[in-house]
């Protein structure tokens, strides 16, 4: 490695202290960062990529520890600085940006005292000199009134906003270097693209080197210039992006590239398996059980990183495999889908408001918030056999209006038919076993206290008392693809995934007609989202299910939905074909979410639209459009029109640039015609 | 602070002090036995009786007596002692700051000790000093406080003669002495009550510790002083200042029994000698106040945390 | 009514790097035993590991069986049967006032009965007393609790509101109130207690409940139709125990303290049957002349309840699901 790099990372080893003994979270990583290079470590969890940046920044947990292995910035080693000596790096030399905006903020104390402190700690500068720079800081960040933003607290700010703090924080002592561990994760799409967009400015701008830690192939494709792909604890493949993202050398690489859902139309190729616990690593490679290039040499010894075309990779068989193909060449197979079919549930006008206030005075007493419209008069429907995808940014309701079908939530005004009866007349029992949900989070949406079989038990009791009820549990878990085992454990025992999988069986358990699965994938990784998804759409099929699919990621909406509505802030902007939608978006907001996607491609060179602003708050939405304020082709007439969704065909957009149709129109007529 | 949830907050509590009114009136009016003929005795005649029930209202609907005593009690008067020629309020405001001054002492004395101590023992988690602020906080919440102030006053009063046995002298009076003189009743109110805070604070502030804020924080360079002190002991604090609330009323019970073994002139003393002499209208009023004086207290807390805490708005 | 931390609520979405490695490992060796005993022994082995916890435990257990031994002696023997192994706790058979010695461990008290056979009776009242009224205000509280969590509306309004005027009350004074109007016995102080304790239940069973409605698992249970008294016996309460365990064992210490500071005020239960609390009032006026009158019986509730907060936080350590992510990682 060359010794006039920026930093430089030696064989890097991180060991945790469990109650099960020693653990190696990261082992043997080397990578060296030049002044002003965009590096980027991608894996999924468990991967030891957040350990990396966390041991480069002495930042580990009370029980973690720099095993072995070297840290060198400007010549200087990190890992035997004393924590007071590394307190002068950390923030002056070296930033780093953290994850979670919500969580990473100081919340008693003003966004303007958490930059100025960190100026005034390694800067020499008055106090008053350090605010104003504080304030030229989150201007250049571009929040919006940073003089009175400076005396903010935290919890005052949104996400977006909170993020781009960070960001002021780390560049406010102009570091050397920037550490950016998933910056964008807990931002919605357009605010990431938002984001990303400012780091590489700021980076470039100031010639910082970045490492940029993510899940996301397509954030590591836009952002940066070298990428280290991490698989359990390693670094399996490392090079330009250009080399690694287009020619892999590495299966396991190319496995994770085949199989990311992409908006591109190309069918993602599973990856089986899942990553091992890295207390359960096995000798040799790790990828071994996973990878369909596994020989028996594979399994004697931990390959090396080495040099494979252009760019390193840590394989064996690197020279017999030869370059790998990094998009699958399955085409999508379109739905066959007719739109003839019968509508199974449709719905009117629905809206639902949440109540801010929570007690009796508080509604009493003026001056209080005004409801959340999370739903504002959506009308959507769902034939049979359909798949539906619903798709938004946080705060657009998507949740709200699937639980509104279910009766999970009571609704506050409007019309829901299902089967061509009102739901309020449709009998309980009828309601409960012919529509399903299938949850987003793995960890809260089984009884921790219930195995698997009490769970599924229930379940089929509840729809049939006849039954056998253990045979008919033994085959629910086997038709989603789990062993009749797993009946025994209790969730707790169970991965994401396969917790996951006992959601969908106990949804099918009482033999459904539709399924409302609210983002069943987003806390899942990669590999495993893709399996479940295939589950989802096979079962489908077989019972001849329809499907309403709520999500905020767009390759999976795209891969799995036959029709596609997208919602913003409580309505529907735009429902479309999924092939109409992708390819030619007519509404500004969908064009916008759709170039707002980071594609792993490397070598797709889109345009991106970048929305200005942040969505603003459902308490108080603006008059006309919902959309006028952050709208690039908004006209004088959106800022007091309400577009209505109307459509010709199968789709339909609510714009005043395609028709002149609003709301207004609508609420002159009576009442009564809307009941 | 937000002026809106203020005014929830104190409305709030006017719903809760009727509340605790009607509990104690029923309480009182639920007593077994004719209270006329408990006070007069078994000779009373039935005539007597009869004057007495008129005299004192009781032959009213019990809802009639309620507003009776509540219309009374918002214009100041707690009724008449029966054993005593005083009226129950005077009692009460001769008795009133001996109490508040036990209560005061105490919970200085306790926060001073505590919170150094619970702030040390989660810094230093794991070492001597952890270990004995946790043993000694567990003996704290352990010991009982009639049994640690007979000892107190064993080995300091009696033994090595250090301080005297309690008897209030008022701070206004002679400021040195009543210090003196409420310094062992203090402790002995104090100790539960510091070994409370100590383990809210030093359970907050790991907590805290493990924030990912004081990561950031700590990945800007500041030093560790700061990065506790700042980002975590702040924020460790404000469900210290909640449970200090809560247990005020911890304090004020104990005073109860702590007044009896110091020989202290407050408000406990004068609830005991109530109930022992069935004297019902000082129980109900002495009951009453010391219920209000808790719930007044526990709005000045939620003040000072909507105060503390920026992202209050309405709880 | 108390300003409840929102601290507590900001979740940790940062990467957690091996997620739930301890539990698959060990459900791939031996599947063989049930699960169930698996997660009670897990449970049982994170509270072992914790010696102090252990120490508690040992405690309240002689103490639980001594009281035990108390009330069946004093119930159906007339106390023959510590009468055959010791002295009488009731007779006035010795000399009064007298010292520690071989013959009376704790020495004798101002009527001249054995301090030792004293303080081994009043474990009855203090156990009887801080068990019942603790399971009964556990029973009641933490159903009025949990009901009114999972119903809210207007069920909830009533039940939290009157759960905030009974904690309007020092604890310990609403408990005079209550036996200033019903009399001074046994059943009196236990149903005091047992009063006073039910806000407490029904607080933490709220707000257990509150957060346990909104997981996802008994959403799934409303989608399938699952009856009320199914979701809240069947989903809600089985995952709003563990607070309440704790809780429970932590009241119990309050409640001992609190039962013999009623004796100790002679507002309890009254003699000649002994309670600690009235043996430590009997002695306080020989202070210095007799001082292990009060010692022993007070070190008596001192162990007991040292012992009940013991087992309380070794169950809450054990028990806590945050303490537990803790320490796996």
């Amino acid at each position: 490695m060359s010794d006039h790099s920026l930093l430089s990372v030696e064989g890097l080893t991180t060991e945790f202290a469990t109650q099960h003994g020693r653990i190696t979270a990261v082992k043997d990583v080397s990578f060296d960062l030049e002044p002003g290079e965009r590096l980027g470590i991608v894996g999924e969890s468990g991967s030891g990529k957040s350990v990396t940046a966390r041991s480069v920044m002495g930042l580990l947990d009370e029980n973690g520890r720099v095993a072995s292995g070297s840290v060198t910035l400007g010549g200087r080693e990190l890992t035997d600085m004393s924590e007071s000596e590394l307190g002068d790096v950390r923030g002056s030399e070296i930033a780093m940006i953290f994850q979670d905006p919500m969580s990473s903020l100081t919340p008693v104390l003003t966004v303007g005292t958490q930059i100025v402190e960190t100026i005034l700690e390694h800067r020499d500068v008055s106090e008053t000199d350090a605010r104003e720079r504080a304030i030229e800081l989150l201007d250049r960040v571009r929040i919006p009134d940073p003089e009175s933003v400076v005396d903010a607290y935290p919890h005052e700010l949104s996400g977006g906003q909170r993020q781009r703090v960070l960001i002021a924080i780390a560049i406010s002592t102009d570091p050397d270097i920037l550490v950016a561990d998933e910056p964008t994760t807990a931002l919605d799409v357009t605010i990431q693209a938002q984001i990303l967009d400012l780091l590489v400015e700021l980076v470039d701008d100031r010639g910082m080197g970045l490492i940029q830690i993510t899940h996301d192939l397509g954030v590591v494709a836009e952002t940066c210039d070298n990428v280290a792909v991490m698989y359990a604890g390693r670094i399996v493949e490392r090079g330009p992006v250009s080399e690694v993202f287009v020619t892999p050398r590495h299966p396991y690489t190319a496995g994770l590239l085949r199989s990311t859902p992409r908006i591109a139309d190309v069918e993602p190729d599973l990856l089986a398996g899942t990553v091992p616990d890295p207390g359960e690593r096995p000798t040799g490679c790790n990828f071994a059980s996973r990878c369909s290039h596994a020989t028996d040499d594979c399994r004697t010894g931990d390959p090396p990183l080495e040099r494979a075309g252009n760019h390193e990779a840590a394989c064996v068989r690197t020279a017999q495999l030869g370059p790998l193909e990094p998009v699958p060449n399955v085409q999508r197979h379109e739905s066959d889908h007719s739109a003839s079919t019968s509508t199974l549930i449709d719905s009117n006008d629905v809206r639902k408001e949440f109540s801010s206030a929570d007690s009796l005075l508080d509604r009493l007493l003026p001056g209080g918030d005004p409801p959340v419209k999370a739903v504002d008069g959506v009308d959507v429907s769902l034939a049979e056999g359909e798949t539906l995808g619903l798709v938004g940014e946080s705060g657009s309701g998507k949740t709200t209006l699937g639980r509104l079908l279910l009766e999970l939530t009571d609704r506050s005004d409007g019309e829901i038919r299902f089967d061509g009866r009102p739901l309020t007349e449709v009998p309980e029992d009828e309601l409960r076993s012919r529509i399903q949900f299938v949850f987003q989070d793995p960890n809260s949406s089984l009884n921790p206290r219930q195995t698997v079989g009490t769970i599924l038990q229930y379940a089929v009791q509840k729809h049939d008392e006849g039954v056998d009820v253990d045979s008919r549990v033994r085959e629910l878990l086997r038709e989603v693809g789990l062993d009749p085992e797993t009946r025994h454990d209790y969730p707790h025992q169970l991965s994401g995934g396969q917790k996951q999988r006992v959601g969908v069986a106990r949804a099918l358990a009482v033999d459904p007609d539709v399924i409302v699965a609210d983002e069943p994938t987003s806390a899942l990784d990669v590999s495993v989202q893709g399996q479940l998804l295939e589950l989802l759409e096979e079962i489908k099929l077989e019972r001849g299910l329809s499907m309403l699919f709520i999500s905020h990621d767009l390759s999976v909406i795209r891969h799995i939905s036959d029709r596609v509505a997208v919602m913003y802030l409580g309505r529907l902007v735009e429902v479309a074909a999924t092939e109409e939608l992708f390819e030619s978006p007519r509404h500004p907001y969908t064009e916008a979410l759709l170039s707002a996607v980071p594609d792993p491609d490397p070598r797709v060179d889109s345009e991106r639209i970048i929305l200005e602003g942040e969505i603003p708050d459902p308490k108080r939405p603006p008059d006309g459009c919902n959309f006028v304020t952050r709208c690039p082709e908004a006209m004088p007439e959106c800022e007091h029109d309400d577009p209505k969704l109307v459509g010709d065909g199968e789709d339909s957009v609510a714009c005043l640039l395609h028709n002149d149709a609003t709301r207004a129109d609508d609420r002159r007529r009576p009442k009564a015609d809307r009941e | 602070m937000n002026y809106r949830h203020v005014a929830i907050r104190v409305l709030q509590t006017v719903p809760v002090l009727f509340g605790v009114s009607v509990v104690v009136f029923i309480i009182i009016h639920s007593a077994p036995g004719d209270p006329v003929v408990n006070l007069l005795g078994i000779q009373a005649t039935e005539e007597n009786v009869a004057q007495l029930r008129e005299a004192y209202g009781l032959n009213e609907p019990l809802y009639v007596q309620y507003l009776h005593w509540i219309s009374g009690v918002l214009q100041g008067d707690l009724g008449q002692s029966i054993t005593r020629e005083r009226s129950v309020s005077a009692l009460i405001l001769s008795r009133l700051p001996a109490t508040l001054f036990l209560a005061v002492a105490s919970m200085v004395v306790a926060t001073v000790i505590a919170i150094p101590a619970g702030v040390v023992s989660a810094v230093r988690k794991g070492s001597v000093s952890d270990h004995t602020v946790t043993v000694g906080a567990l003996t704290g919440i352990s010991v009982p406080n009639f049994w640690l102030g007979l000892i107190l006053i064993l080995v300091f009063a009696r033994t090595f003669e250090l301080l005297p046995p309690g008897n209030y002298v008022s701070p206004a009076a002679n400021p040195v002495e009543s210090l003196k003189h409420v310094l062992l009743p203090a402790i002995t109110v104090g100790t539960a009550y510091a070994a409370l805070l100590a383990r809210q604070t030093r359970s907050s502030m790991l907590d805290n510790i493990n924030r990912e804020y004081v990561k950031m924080a700590k990945s800007k360079g500041l030093s560790s002083r700061k990065v506790f002190v700042r980002h975590a002991l702040k924020q460790a604090l404000l469900p210290v200042i909640t449970v200090a609330g809560l247990q005020f009323g911890y304090l004020l019970s104990a005073t109860v029994v702590v007044e009896q073994i110091f020989a202290w002139p407050g408000m406990g003393r004068l609830i005991w000698s109530a109930v022992r002499q069935q004297d019902y209208p000082t129980v109900q009023g002495t009951v009453l106040v010391i219920a209000a004086l808790f719930v007044f207290i526990n709005l000045l807390v939620d003040m000072a945390y909507a105060y503390l805490d920026p992202r209050v708005s309405v709880s | 009514m108390n300003g409840e931390s929102p601290s507590n609520s900001a979740s940790d979405t940062s990467e957690s790097v091996i997620d739930g490695t301890s539990d698959t490992s060990e459900s791939v060796i031996d599947r063989s035993s049930s699960a169930r005993v698996r997660q009670l022994r897990r449970t049982w082995r994170g509270f072992r590991a914790n010696s102090l916890a252990s120490a508690g435990l040992v405690v309240v257990s002689v103490v639980v069986v001594v009281g035990v031994f108390s009330y069946v002696d004093e119930a159906l023997f007339d106390s023959a049967l510590i009468k055959a192994v010791y002295y009488s706790p009731f007779e006035p058979r010795f000399v009064p006032l007298e010292g520690p010695s071989p013959a009376h461990p704790f020495g004798t008290d101002t009527l001249g009965r054995d301090v030792l056979a004293r303080t081994i009776y009043g474990a009855k009242v203090s156990i009887q007393v801080a068990v019942t009224a603790v399971v009964v205000a556990a029973t009641i509280g933490s159903a009025l609790g949990v009901v009114a969590g999972y119903a809210g509306g207007v069920v909830e309004t009533i039940v939290m509101r009157v759960v905030d005027v009974m904690l309007g009350f020092p604890a310990l004074v609403l408990a005079i109130g209550l036996v200033a109007a019903l009399g001074f016995s046994l059943t009196n102080v236990i149903i005091a207690l047992g009063i006073v304790y039910v806000p407490q239940f029904a607080r933490i069973a709220r707000s257990t409940a509150l957060s346990v409605s909104s997981e996802e698992y008994v959403d799934a249970a409303r989608a399938l139709g699952y009856s009320t008294p199914h979701i809240v016996f069947r989903e809600v309460l089985p995952n709003c125990i563990s607070p309440l365990l704790v809780q429970a064992s932590l009241l119990m210490a309050f409640a001992i303290i609190a039962e013999a500071s009623l004796s100790f005020l002679g507002l309890g239960v009254q003699p000649p049957t002994p309670t600690w609390g009235q043996m430590v009032s009997d002695g306080s006026g020989y202070l210095t002349s007799a001082p292990w009158i009060s010692l022993f019986p007070g070190g008596a509730i001192f162990v007991t309840v040292l012992g009940f907060n013991l087992v309380g936080d070794g169950l809450r350590d054990a028990l806590d699901p945050r303490e537990s992510t803790e320490r796996r990682f």
